[in-house]
């Protein structure tokens, strides 16, 4: 009998703890969208002094393992110091159809700036791919965290080729021959590679998964492709070990961390393809609450620790104010929906 | 390196560090018992509280959450026959019957003895053979991984019985797992338009649906006022003799899961059905498999926790994770400023032999936790089933729920779960279509990508590390059927001189 009662009360502790494990990362969204705490919130419309007054809820629209929610670890801590009025940010990771899922779940959330959005350039493929008619359009935009790009990568004992002038020549002399190894097909460094091909007219082979960045490198170096183009990630390691060089960064400028390496544009291809992570809101969120984060946000970016993270991680802060940010995602829309109509990847 | 590996461990071995790897080794166990959530889910949680420690107690405690959840698995899957992991689904088919006829705490000493044996040789790869596996594991491209995917379907198919009914429930499995967005084009197959349907089908529900959900079912299909055999307490330990009669079966099986465990994308799930299938196929008797055979508990339980140090060394020494807790590991790595990859072993050996030590002291808290708490946890079974049942679908229903968050994953693991009924109502098998489900795109992208590579010339597959695995086919099929025909012989040989 007594054993029973231990069993049933061991019973007990394993079903609330489920409870609660099941529950905490939600548990933020239903207290949202509870009549008590948007009473509460109308009450001080007028005046945003003490904002935030409860968690904000932050979607990530990607899996909780991934290196953006790694990036947000990070970052978090820092914008919830500048924000003040001990903000608490609860990541709600929910991923799925390229980022879909998760952004179409914030866009319906109250726009009372106690919901937000952690983005990432595949949104801008959202339209254009098929998934949903979701656009950045659908947000208020607050402004970007940081960026990564895409980058290309050879052997670092490769012969035939050594720079991108290089690389294209032999690749025009010899069509159909080279292996290029990307990431997984439809995503947005997929399409960097995509461009620089078509930019380059090298005809090749574009071989993309989801392998991972390193997962690249040792395809690379088996030679089982001749030519990796994606981003950095953790294929870093296989660049400082040597095995690896990196040739060209289809950035804007070049990278911090390797300046004496050309942009593709320099090396007179206009490839460009950058992904950026920046912050959402849904619509109509009050303007006084945006420039808070705004603000929070553009300490945290800029500081050195943040910084620091994003260069040990192959990646660069980037802040851009919210004007900035909602021109560059115009542009980076219109790219996108460009290179997926070239590529024939959707049935019309 | 020995040397270091001492200093390493007189400097890492303090109170502060020792306790957070018991707390994550505790927290572990209790996480992968409760079905759906999973040792990745743990440290996707745990990551924002380690951010604010230091580097290695929250290496410790990591390490530790990552090897009690993967044993932790194993007691939701023999007291209740819903694996609480999907590596510790095969240990579910022995272990639950075992603990229906009133063995749950044997059942449960056997899967902690074996965990740690099987943890503790993947420890010593993980410290001696690190290098070298990694440079095998290095040479694995598309169309090596393809005839490896070709290979764990080919063993369990031929394993579970009738290779027909294998074939089927395989097939099923990769048809499920082919549902989303094309992984070469990006084309969306099989979601009736669905927006949810175009990530595929997650594996973690599916197996809740399939193993868990099923059996609740069945047990309330089969549900009648007959007491339930009352769970013996008493014998946790399994005894010396059992051991020495499994240890065959538990070294086999760890250097199994080392090796599977170290070829990234593999993981514990494809090294527990290989060991399984392999103990089975080569085994006198192997219908009392999945009646309550210990070697059926004991060869899963020692290959996934022998995968754990297999899975760490791809990520130690090339960065690419080995399965899902791997690849989050490198992110909580990362966060604390250790990058995995090749310079890890140049620029910061001390936090390999870190690694090293954790694992070894992570199995051990985790049989000793095992050994003390196996008794109470066998108790829940003595819970009426009516009572029982119910609390465990709801906990099902949580840990399908927050594999992503969704309502949907719910629906899809009930669906499953009617599908696994009728499954074991109709002799197909449901650990074949979890591992289709698990190995089915990943086999598809492997072959597309390698065709493409060569185009399309199929000899790539037939490269020499290829070779080696088709003939580890050829002998996976042959051999049980050779020491049948022996075994027969020899029987027909004593009958024939009985005779005389």
């Amino acid at each position: 009998m007594k054993c029973k009662k231990i069993a049933a009360y061991f019973l007990a502790v394993v079903l609330c703890l489920s409870l609660l494990s099941g529950c905490g990362k939600q548990s933020e969204a239903s207290s949202g969208s509870s009549p008590v705490s948007s009473a509460s919130s109308s009450a001080v419309t007028d005046e945003y002094a003490n904002y935030p007054e409860r968690d904000i809820e932050l979607v990530l629209p990607v899996g909780a393992s991934g290196d953006t929610a790694v990036n947000v670890q990070v970052l978090i801590p820092l914008v919830e110091e500048a924000l003040g009025n001990d903000a608490t940010f609860v990541v709600n990771a929910m991923p799925g159809a390229a980022s879909s899922v998760g952004l179409l779940y914030a866009r319906d959330q109250k726009a009372d700036g106690y919901s937000a959005a952690f983005t990432n350039t595949n949104h801008a493929l959202i339209r254009a791919m098929g998934y949903a008619d979701l656009t950045y359009e659908d947000f208020d935009v607050v402004c970007s965290a940081y960026t990564e790009c895409v980058d290309v990568f050879i052997r670092g004992d490769e012969t035939r080729f050594n720079d991108i002038a290089s690389l294209v020549e032999y690749g025009l002399a010899h069509p159909d021959e080279l292996n290029i190894g990307t990431a997984v097909v439809g995503g947005c460094f997929y399409f960097g590679a995509f461009d620089f091909l078509k930019k380059t007219g090298i005809e090749a082979t574009l071989i993309g998964n989801d392998e991972g960045s390193a997962g690249l490198a040792i395809s690379l170096l088996n030679g089982d492709v001749d030519v990796v183009i994606t981003s950095m990630g953790t294929l870093n390691t296989y660049v400082k070990s040597g095995e690896i060089s990196m040739i060209a960064s289809a950035s804007e400028k070049r990278l911090t961390n390797y300046p004496d390496v050309p942009t593709i544009t320099e090396c007179g291809y206009d490839v460009v393809l950058m992904s950026t992570r920046g912050i959402f809101v849904p619509k109509g969120t009050p303007q006084a609450i945006k420039d808070k984060l705004e603000a929070a946000f553009e300490i945290a970016v800029n500081s050195d620790a943040y910084k620091q993270f994003c260069l040990d991680n192959s990646a660069e802060a980037y802040f851009l104010s919210g004007e900035e940010y909602e021109e560059y995602l115009a542009e980076e829309l219109e790219l996108f929906t460009e290179l997926v109509n070239d590529s024939g990847l959707v049935k019309k | 390196m020995f040397e270091n590996i001492l200093s390493a461990l007189a400097s890492n071995l303090t109170f502060e560090t020792v306790l957070f790897c018991i707390i994550g080794v505790l927290l572990g166990i209790i996480v992968g018992a409760i079905p759906g959530l999973t040792a990745t889910m743990a440290i996707a949680i745990l990551i924002p509280f380690t951010y604010s420690m230091d580097m290695i107690p929250s290496l410790a405690m990591l390490l530790g959450v990552y090897n009690g959840g993967v044993y932790g698995g194993s007691i939701a899957a023999i007291l209740m026959g819903v694996p609480g992991t999907p590596a510790s689904s095969m240990t579910s088919l022995d272990g639950h019957p075992m603990a229906r006829r009133g063995e749950g705490g044997r059942a449960i000493g056997i899967a902690t003895i074996s965990s740690f044996l099987g943890g503790i040789v993947g420890c010593v790869c993980l410290l001696i053979l690190c290098s070298l596996l990694a440079s095998i594991a290095q040479k694995f491209g598309f169309p090596e991984y393809f005839v490896l995917t070709v290979f764990a379907l080919v063993v369990i198919a031929n394993a579970s019985g009738d290779i027909v009914t294998g074939l089927i429930s395989a097939a099923f499995g990769v048809l499920v797992s082919i549902v989303g967005s094309d992984g070469m084009t990006g084309y969306a197959r099989l979601t009736f338009g669905s927006v949810a349907l175009r990530s595929g089908i997650s594996l973690i529900p599916c197996l809740i649906g399939l193993f868990g959900v099923s059996e609740l079912i069945n047990q309330l299909y089969n549900l009648r006022d007959e007491p339930k055999p009352r769970q013996k307490v008493g014998k946790v330990f399994p005894g010396w003799k059992l051991i020495s009669e499994i240890k065959g079966p538990i070294l086999r099986s760890a250097v199994t899961g080392t090796f599977i465990g170290a070829l990234p994308g593999t993981g514990g799930t494809v090294s527990a059905f290989t060991a399984y299938n392999y103990e089975k196929g080569r085994a006198e008797d192997p219908d009392s498999f999945g009646k309550g055979n210990p070697v059926g508990i004991a060869a899963p339980e020692s290959a996934n926790n022998a995968a754990v140090g297999g899975a760490l060394i791809p990520m130690l020494a090339l960065a690419v994770p080995g399965d899902g807790i791997t690849a989050i590991l490198m992110g909580a790595f990362a966060l604390h400023g250790i990058y995995c990859g090749p310079t890890i072993f140049t620029e910061a050996p001390e936090i390999v032999n870190t690694v090293y030590i954790f694992e070894i002291f992570a199995n051990i808290a985790m049989v000793i936790f095992g050994m003390m708490f196996a008794r109470w946890f066998a108790k829940v079974i003595d819970i009426d089933d009516r009572i029982l049942i119910p609390v465990i679908l709801l906990v099902c229903m949580i840990g399908a729920f927050s594999a992503s968050n969704h309502m949907y994953q719910i629906v899809v693991m009930l669906v499953f779960g009617i599908i696994g009924f009728m499954f074991r109502k109709t002799g197909l098998d449901n650990g074949t279509a979890i591992l289709g489900i698990v190995l089915g795109k990943t086999s598809e992208v492997k072959f597309r990508s390698a065709m493409a590579m060569s185009r399309g010339d199929i000899g790539v597959f037939f490269r020499p590390i290829c070779l080696v695995i088709w003939a580890l086919v050829i002998f996976m099929l042959i051999s049980p059927r050779i020491g049948n025909y022996l075994r027969r012989r020899k029987a027909e040989k004593k009958a024939a001189d009985d005779r005389c």
